[in-house]
């Protein structure tokens, strides 16, 4: 094998006598000199990531964007059917179960004590609903599992805390975290159904700079992209 | 009475000129640390005062407060003796560097530098030389490996480019017929008078060495922060480390691109437009020109080798200065 050389040609004479190597990294540094700044003075000035930022968990609360089977989800599980301004959340705990460590999530659920003869009777409702950030990956499995669109993920970034309870949230912190992302910024990420808009959808058709990250030529993504050699 | 007010003025004078260059180089930091954010699109110190103009104040109180710490199996004398050695005979080639001719102001006559000898320049080349020295006693007396071998880089280029150095000066030391520095600028007048015109294979030399001798990048094996942790200073901690960058990086660059003006672009001469400060702003305009263009080389160029060094240095810059020394001499013969 020996070794492969990569890169440029060897110097020639010219370039070896009148520096032009250094010349041209001069000219670089020198063109950088009065260019802007690029950096972020992280706490006068603070980034606003985009809307599909992984960041705080948020509990959403009903506010007459639910997707259409969010009525059948409540009576399947025998949830109280909430009002405007309670929580979406109907306890079925299929966050926890699509979480890698779901031992982060602590989730129950209590019969309502009322009478026999009350409408809500036999009826449950969402009592404690705890997440440790300290434990969480912000994969963001539990919000696609989420069947209500309950549990999102904010752009609140900012989780240093100085202590490790600070970082177990409980029901009423994620629900005004949610509330105060939703009324920022939920045009930007969901649309009328609560959904991610189409063109926030991690997916080709709607991904125009994936393309060009290809070179405009796609892998049909088979096997090692063995269709990729021609 | 004389004699006496010889030393006052002395006295008074190396007060000033100590002083004024602790407060140029604390701001000098300043400058270095603006210029090289810039460079790299971002902005430098910017909070303590407007854009961190209280900055070099912030730092020195913080290296005059912090730990001294002296590592328990160091050479003592030597490891106090190193940073005063790199240091003080950095701010002592002031002593021959002049600021312009003497004029008077309020019937005084004024005399802008401290002595004018008549082996300035070599006084000037030995004392970069000593303080030299500094960094590879540091080396030695901190007993420890990283230390060790960036003092011992330190010498091997030592060797290297001061050979150069001394050559390369020779050019302009025989166009202006002295080795006083007030002379040598006397010897250039005029906008095309000045020896680049005639020197610039010396000027070469001169930029190599000086780049070599304040350890900026190019040529900053000593204290290599990639490979040696800090080089010969790695042991150090406090204002006994807080000299060596002082004296290395600031102090010596800049007094070595004063003598690189002076030797090369006419000192202190320039058109009369400021009035009796005219000759000062332009020897300092000048001499800000070239620490600029050192900063600059220093934030954009990547790192050589310590045989590469070496190579360059006897087998380019050392020739080359001795041809610039022939051409010199052949041209000053035909001219006569």
């Amino acid at each position: 094998m020996g070794i492969k050389k990569v890169g440029s040609q060897p110097q020639t004479l010219v370039e070896k006598i009148f520096f032009l190597d250094f010349i041209k990294g001069l000219k670089t540094t020198i063109k950088h000199l009065w260019k802007k700044v690029i950096t972020v003075d992280f706490p006068y000035e603070v980034v606003v990531p985009p809307p599909r930022f992984r960041g705080v968990h948020g509990l959403r609360t009903v506010d007459g964007t639910e997707n259409p089977e969010f009525d059948s989800w409540v009576k399947r599980l025998k949830i109280k059917p909430p009002e405007i301004g309670e929580t979406r959340c109907i306890a079925c705990k299929f966050c926890q179960a699509a979480c890698p460590v779901p031992e982060l999530f602590d989730i129950q659920s209590e019969k309502l004590d009322v009478p026999e003869d009350h409408p809500h009777y036999g009826l449950k409702v969402m009592t404690v609903f705890t997440m440790d950030l300290s434990k969480c990956t912000f994969c963001g499995l539990c919000t696609q599992a989420c069947p209500t669109d309950c549990i999102i993920m904010t752009d609140i970034y900012d989780l240093s805390a100085y202590t490790r309870r600070n970082w177990v949230l409980d029901k009423d912190m994620l629900t005004q975290i949610a509330n105060d992302f939703v009324a920022r910024r939920r045009d930007e990420k969901f649309d009328q159904n609560s959904q991610w808009r189409e063109d926030q959808k991690i997916w080709p058709d709607y991904d125009k700079t994936r393309e060009k990250l290809w070179d405009f030529n796609m892998p049909k993504l088979g096997p090692n992209y063995i269709d990729q050699t021609t | 009475m004389e004699i006496l007010g010889t030393v006052i003025g002395v006295v008074v004078k190396s007060l000033i000129f100590i002083v004024g260059m602790f407060l140029a180089a604390a701001y000098l930091t300043l400058i270095e640390r603006k210029f090289a954010g810039h460079v790299q699109q971002r902005p430098g110190p910017l909070h303590v005062g407007f854009h961190g103009l209280l900055q070099p104040i912030a730092d020195a109180l913080k290296v005059l407060t912090k730990e001294d710490i002296v590592p328990a199996n160091v050479d003592r004398v030597l490891f106090y003796l190193a940073s005063l050695l790199a240091f003080v005979p950095a701010i002592m080639i002031l002593a021959v560097i002049p600021f312009g001719e003497p004029f008077t102001l309020f019937g005084i006559e004024i005399k802008p530098y401290i002595t004018d000898l008549n082996v300035g320049l070599i006084l000037a080349l030995a004392f970069g030389s000593i303080s030299i020295y500094g960094v590879i006693f540091a080396g030695w007396a901190s007993n420890s490996k990283y230390p060790m071998i960036g003092g011992l880089r330190k010498a091997a280029v030592l060797i290297g480019y001061e050979v150069a150095l001394g050559f390369a000066m020779v050019g302009p030391l025989m166009m202006a017929g002295s080795f006083s520095l007030r002379e040598i600028v006397a010897a250039q007048d005029g906008f095309f008078g000045a020896f680049i015109w005639y020197q610039p294979i010396a000027f070469i030399v001169i930029l190599f060495a000086i780049l070599a001798e304040t350890g900026r990048t190019p040529f900053d094996v000593q204290e290599a922060e990639a490979e040696l942790v800090s080089g010969y200073n790695t042991e150090y901690s406090g204002m006994k480390f807080g000299l060596f960058p002082l004296a290395e990086w600031y102090i010596g660059t800049f007094v070595l691109s004063a003598i690189a003006v002076i030797l090369f672009f006419g000192g202190w001469k320039g058109p009369q437009i400021f009035g009796f400060l005219s000759p000062f702003i332009w020897f300092f305009l000048k001499v800000a020109m070239m620490f600029m263009f050192f900063l600059w080389v220093h934030w954009t160029l990547p790192r050589y080798r310590v045989d590469q060094i070496t190579e360059i240095a006897w087998k380019v810059m050392l020739p080359l200065s001795l041809l610039n020394i022939f051409i010199t001499a052949i041209i000053i013969l035909i001219k006569g």
